[in-house]
């Protein structure tokens, strides 16, 4: 496990982060935009892992649904990881599916001792399937739903200690939630427990366009917010350094912006790193 | 408030994300509601603009956009894969665009489905000249390479495509208005498009449809000349590497 920082991968950086020489760099990936027979795009992300680590980034295995995660879908990840062999896979805690419709997006649900239970079943479904630990990640949260019999973090602990997934804890998730429900961001992260989280995503987040809602928007639109960084700070010098990956999946700045930003966190860890 | 079950809770939301119209609900639940309804949509949205840049192009931002939100509503992904999403808005935009002179964009999307497919098919190598540098079998298989696509259309809708491309050298107002048969391959890692002669497109049509080199040559000649047909196809990389010649 790099306990480096590492970014989020776009093809259109292909030939910029094959010449790249930072120290420690790593890149991450969506996997289902590689969960192709062939092509250009796979030949890329091969030349990619042959200097770099990689990280497969799911976003589709709809993890918290009722229903188990597509037969297919997984068959499609685990020949990818094969071809790929990455250092982390991991998808999110949330559900997409619904009669046939899959949301490109990660819905809300109670956090019951009932749909821990499913969580728990489909992560040990995934994780049997691909012979591996998978990280889960905390979602942004827009509504304080009714019925919870856990917070999420003691849910993401009960489904790590029970299933031997890790957590991604992604800390501008966290802020955009703790902003949205009315909790502290501090407080949360610091309940984390240090050997839980396994890696961190650093991100953007906008402004609902409605402004009368007061929500922040998960949207990975813009560079890492202040209050976001002083969280990370904050989660660094806690439990120490983590492979931290800073995600940028709209509005995408040139690849010498992105590695400004990783740069950013590769010297918060090298910092925590060298107090020790 | 507590749901039977996650599955009753997930069928209660799913309806909700579906149809939020004339529901009596807590604003901050319609507000997540549709924060999520927009971002699933975007993205959805945003994968029919990456597969569909010439038609994007030639409709124009808003007609896009406008036909785009009505098809995701329609006919919304039905797994993750959102770079392979789409595969029915060629025949959607066709009719949902109405008007004269459509038919040529109903050509152009079903070329840029092409195009995606042809993108993703699984590598393999590409018959070359020199696999049939001893001489030609009439009576050899010859697979389609996996990436391999054709298409006869009633507008120029290869040229078009083509004309889309960075250093394009042909403009749409160049072009001479007639059917193409057009050809996607992927002989070496990029998407070719191009148009084929009568002789080329008989060849590759017979070809396709199961036809041994013999027999889909007595197609060509009535119409070209066959070794240029030939040669047009194995230049484009359509046909796999024949099994006889690997290794040899």
């Amino acid at each position: 496990m790099p306990l480096t920082a590492g970014l989020g991968f776009k093809l259109q950086h292909l030939d910029d982060a094959l010449a790249a020489t930072a120290p420690g760099l790593w890149f991450e990936v969506h996997a289902e935009n590689y969960m192709v027979d062939g092509g250009p795009r796979l030949a890329a992300l091969r030349a990619l892992r042959d200097r770099f680590p990689i990280s497969l980034h799911g976003v589709g295995l709809s993890l918290a649904s009722a229903e188990p995660p597509s037969d297919s879908h997984l068959d499609r990840l685990k020949i990818l990881a094969e071809r790929i062999e990455p250092f982390q896979m991991s998808d999110h805690l949330a559900w997409q599916k619904w009669e046939g419709v899959h949301h490109s997006d990660f819905l809300p649900f109670p956090r019951t001792a009932a749909a821990l239970q499913i969580v728990m079943d489909n992560v040990d479904r995934v994780q049997t399937v691909l012979k591996r630990a998978i990280l889960v990640e905390n979602p942004s949260l827009y509504v304080d739903l009714p019925g919870h019999d856990f917070s999420e973090g003691e849910f993401l602990e009960a489904l790590a200690k029970a299933t031997g997934c890790g957590l991604l804890l992604d800390v501008n998730n966290l802020f955009v939630s703790a902003h949205n429900l009315g909790f502290t961001a501090a407080a949360a992260l610091d309940a984390i427990s240090p050997v839980l989280i396994q890696e961190v995503h650093l991100a953007g987040h906008s402004r609902d366009g409605d402004p009368s809602s007061g929500l922040l928007i998960d949207t990975h639109g813009a560079e890492v917010a202040d209050p976001v960084w002083s969280l990370y700070r904050r989660l660094v010098d806690r439990v120490g350094a983590r492979p931290t990956l800073i995600e940028r999946d709209d509005d995408i700045p040139v690849f010498d912006v992105l590695m400004d930003e990783r740069d950013q966190a590769h010297h918060i860890l090298r910092r925590r790193h060298a107090l020790v | 408030m507590r749901w039977s079950s996650p599955a009753d809770f997930q069928q209660m939301f799913g309806a909700l994300l579906a149809a939020p119209e004339g529901r009596d609900l807590d604003p901050a639940l319609v507000r997540a509601l549709t924060i999520h309804r927009n971002t699933a949509t975007k993205a959805a949205i945003d994968a029919l603009a990456d597969n569909y840049p010439v038609l994007k192009a030639l409709v124009g931002e808003e007609a896009f956009t406008g036909s785009a939100l009505a098809y995701v509503t329609d006919h919304p992904p039905g797994e993750p894969r959102l770079c392979v999403y789409g595969e029915t808005f060629p025949d959607f935009v066709a009719s949902y665009l109405l008007g004269a002179d459509t038919a040529y964009l109903h050509d152009c999307a079903l070329l840029e489905r092409a195009v995606v497919e042809a993108l993703f098919a699984a590598d393999a190598v590409a018959a070359t000249g020199q696999d049939f540098a001893e001489g030609v079998d009439l009576d050899q298989p010859l697979i389609l390479h996996p990436a391999t696509r054709f298409l006869r259309c009633a507008s120029p809708a290869a040229s078009i495509w083509l004309a889309h491309q960075p250093h394009a050298d042909t403009t749409l107002e160049a072009l001479d208005w007639a059917q193409e048969a057009c050809l996607i391959t992927r002989p070496a890692g990029a998407v070719l498009v191009q148009s084929l002669d009568p002789a080329a497109a008989r060849l590759l049509s017979a070809m396709t449809a199961g036809a041994r080199l013999g027999e889909a040559a007595e197609a060509a000649v009535e119409v070209g000349d066959l070794s240029t047909a030939f040669f047009t196809l194995l230049s484009a990389g359509a046909f796999r590497q024949p099994a006889a010649s690997i290794g040899a």
